[in-house]
């Protein structure tokens, strides 16, 4: 990536994208209690927290489908056995082409946005997309969703 | 002339019809009232009309000996503008009542009062439909019980006036049926204003609603009340005229004269042509059992007058482009041919050169938008079968709706992908992803190796086509919120498309760009 223009919304921060609420949970809970935390929150992953709110750690749904549904784990494991440990994480100065690199680049599709230790939210692939095509508003937004239907000619001929 | 319609009396306003209303309606007082009020304004018997919609209320042109028109549900507001604009000399009045101005008709209503013709509406509200026998109306209070209310009204009501100072109505008042010697002056004030007067009526229905304004309008307590608004008057009501309304901040509030040091200087001064919407506001919120009812002239305007501002865009436009004749209008030179079964148009050589300029324009304007020359924007009509292939995705995962839970998970976690399509070659059931799996298999007791997939399956929000655009796909994603796409192959099969693989593609064209220094964008 080399040197960006300051006013293409590719050098927005983060911040300004909306940020996914993030499901919580503490260290030593149960893999069912993770998970119904992610559904009670809607999203597809949860933070994992120390006592002192410092996050530690990450389970999605990909962790799970690889980690436990086809293992002899039960249950009442605690997710810590399971969850990816140091999650990536970026701060909400992260640029929209950052955040950009970094999901072309790895596999998760959920990047926690900390500010020091605070969780700020969760930055999801969706999200991204939405925030971009957002900013192509005319040419993506304001369209029929099939672009056959597109009118050759102002509407009333 | 002069002489004769000085004339005129009330009885020359009497029709021999037989009335049909229930002996004891309030629609009768109201008849009495525009009945004194005719033969004062000094116009000809046969200059006035009035047009009603369908109702108790709406049979009122019946009872008058004028020209009338008992018209179509809700419609009279507008063949009232229709008759005004056509001859502006008449003295045209609508008659409605709260269903048929407000429910079936509410939308004419609102045009008519912001159109501000010279016209005169007199709303009768008895919060019923009277005529049909007693279902709630748009003004019918919440919890009333009515035939079709049995259990309560759970609507809020509407109240008529603000609905007419929302339509920029011009000249607005209320008045109670049964003190007529007020209904008269607020409508005779009403036939004056030069524009729209409308006045509502809170008008008694002895039969289906005979409660409704009981606790306002009976005679033994109208005085405490009702606050009978003056111009240029202080707020004062009650029988011993004692109380009064003052304003905390933009708060009315009653307070009693020769209490607390409150003398009637401290009361607000009515004034109808305040420009400042929270003070009418503020009177049309105001009501029983708080606060008195407000009756009288809450607002007037001066405002231009349509149909007088029609006539002069009509000569206007007659001076500089003369008279032109329907007929010939008809039978001009402007005309589309269709043929080809609808599929060729085309247009006559007589359409104006500077109407055809025109949408040229508009569509070289779309043209340019739709083949932007920004290279992400030009990049996102590239067509799905396009980065299909360029990415070489592969194919997605599919399984037969029949398939079990247990063979899902088995290709979940061999193949590494986020999303499996329930179906065959020909069709789509649904699909199913890692989350349907997770939440399905650990928050409950299934037998993942008997249940079946189309059993915890999503069904399917849109198929695209290999001809779609980035651009449709993202707008799909956008809408539907879901983060896969099914796409209908060319060659047979579905294929998927994820947002992953959408920021995949947006990352490499910008990449692109980046490295062709062409990173500007306008
Ligand atoms: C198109 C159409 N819809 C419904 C009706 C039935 N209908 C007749 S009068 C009326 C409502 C009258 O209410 P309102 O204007 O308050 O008159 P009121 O009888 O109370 O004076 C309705 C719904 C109708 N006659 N025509
Ligand atoms: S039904 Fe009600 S509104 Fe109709 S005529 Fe009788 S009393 Fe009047
Ligand atoms: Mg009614």
């Amino acid at each position: 990536m080399t040197k960006r223009k300051k006013e293409t919304f590719w050098a927005e921060p983060i911040g300004k994208v909306d940020l996914q609420q993030p499901a919580v949970v503490k260290t030593g809970t149960s893999i069912i209690d993770a998970v119904k935390e992610m559904k009670y929150n809607q999203i597809g992953c949860v933070l994992v927290v120390d006592a002192k709110k410092k996050l530690v750690g990450i389970l999605s749904n990909g962790d799970l489908m690889h980690e436990f549904v086809g293992s002899t784990l039960s249950g009442d494991t605690p997710v810590d056995e399971i969850m990816t440990k140091n999650p990536a994480s970026a701060t909400p100065a992260l640029t929209v082409q950052e955040a950009l690199e970094i999901f072309h680049s790895n596999r998760f599709r959920h990047l926690p946005i900390l500010t020091g230790e605070t969780v700020e939210g969760i930055l999801s692939v969706r999200g991204l997309m939405t925030f971009i095509s957002e900013h192509l508003p005319l040419q993506v937004m304001n369209l029929p969703p099939d672009s056959s239907l597109i009118a050759p000619t102002v509407s009333g001929e | 002339m002069e002489k004769k319609n000085k004339l005129l009396t009330r009885k020359d306003f009497v029709s021999s019809s037989e009335v049909r209303w229930c002996p004891g309606c309030g629609d009768y007082s109201v008849l009495n009232a525009v009945q004194n009020v005719l033969p004062q304004l000094g116009i000809p018997k046969e200059k006035f009309v009035f047009v009603s919609g369908i109702g108790c209320s709406s049979r009122f042109p019946y009872y008058l000996d004028t020209y009338g028109f008992h018209s179509i549900h809700g419609r009279a507001p507008t063949i009232a503008t229709g008759v005004k604009v056509a001859n502006p000399e008449l003295s045209v009045w609508v008659i409605t009542g709260d269903g048929d101005g407000l429910s079936i008709g509410g939308n004419h209503l609102v045009h008519a009062l912001r159109r501000n013709l010279d016209m005169n509406i007199i709303l009768l509200n008895n919060k019923i439909y009277g005529l049909t026998k007693g279902q709630y109306s748009p003004t019918s209070e919440k919890g009333q019980i009515t035939k079709t209310s049995p259990y309560g009204v759970l609507e809020e009501p509407l109240n008529p006036l603000r609905i007419a100072l929302a339509s920029e109505a011009t000249f607005v008042a209320r008045a109670v049926d049964t003190d007529p010697k007020h209904v008269t002056g607020v409508l005779l004030e009403g036939a004056k204003h030069a524009g729209t007067a409308f006045v509502e009526i809170l008008q008694s229905c002895v039969i289906f609603n005979k409660d409704a304004w009981k606790d306002v309008s009976d005679r033994s307590c109208r005085e405490d009340r009702l606050l009978y608004l003056e111009q240029g008057k202080p707020l004062i009501f009650g029988e011993k005229r004692n109380k009064g309304i003052i304003l905390k901040g933009t708060k009315p509030e009653v307070v009693m004269i020769g209490e607390q040091g409150i003398t009637k200087k401290d009361l607000v001064v009515h004034d109808i042509f305040s420009e400042d919407p929270v003070y009418v506001a503020m009177l049309t919120d105001m009501a029983h059992p708080d606060f008195p009812t407000p009756v009288g002239i809450f607002h007037a305007a001066k405002k231009p007058v349509y149909e007088q501002a029609l006539e002069e865009q009509i000569k206007e436009v007659t001076a500089s482009k003369g008279r032109r004749n329907l007929q010939a209008l008809l039978r001009g030179s402007e005309y589309w041919t269709v043929s080809g079964g609808g599929k060729k148009i085309k247009r006559s050589s007589g359409i104006r050169v500077q109407f055809s300029d025109e949408s040229r324009v508009m569509d070289e304007r779309v043209r340019d938008l739709l083949k932007s020359t920004d290279p992400l924007t030009a990049s996102l009509k590239t067509t799905i079968g396009k980065i299909f292939y360029d990415y070489d995705y592969k194919r997605v995962k599919m399984l037969s709706p029949r398939a079990s839970i247990s063979t899902a998970i088995a290709n979940f976690t061999a193949n590494r992908i986020e999303c499996i399509l329930v179906g065959d070659e020909k069709r789509l059931y649904g699909v199913l992803s890692e989350r349907d799996i997770i939440q399905n298999v650990v928050l409950t007791s299934i037998d993942r190796d008997r249940l079946p997939i189309s059993a915890i399956m999503r069904p399917i929000y849109e198929i695209m086509d290999e001809t779609n655009s980035i651009g449709d796909v993202i707008n799909i994603l956008s809408i539907s919120g879901h983060r896969h796409v099914p796409i209908r192959l060319k060659d047979g099969g579905f294929g998927l498309v994820t947002v992953r693989q959408i920021l995949r593609f947006i990352h490499d064209t910008v990449e692109q760009v980046e490295k062709n220094g062409d990173v500007t964008r306008k």
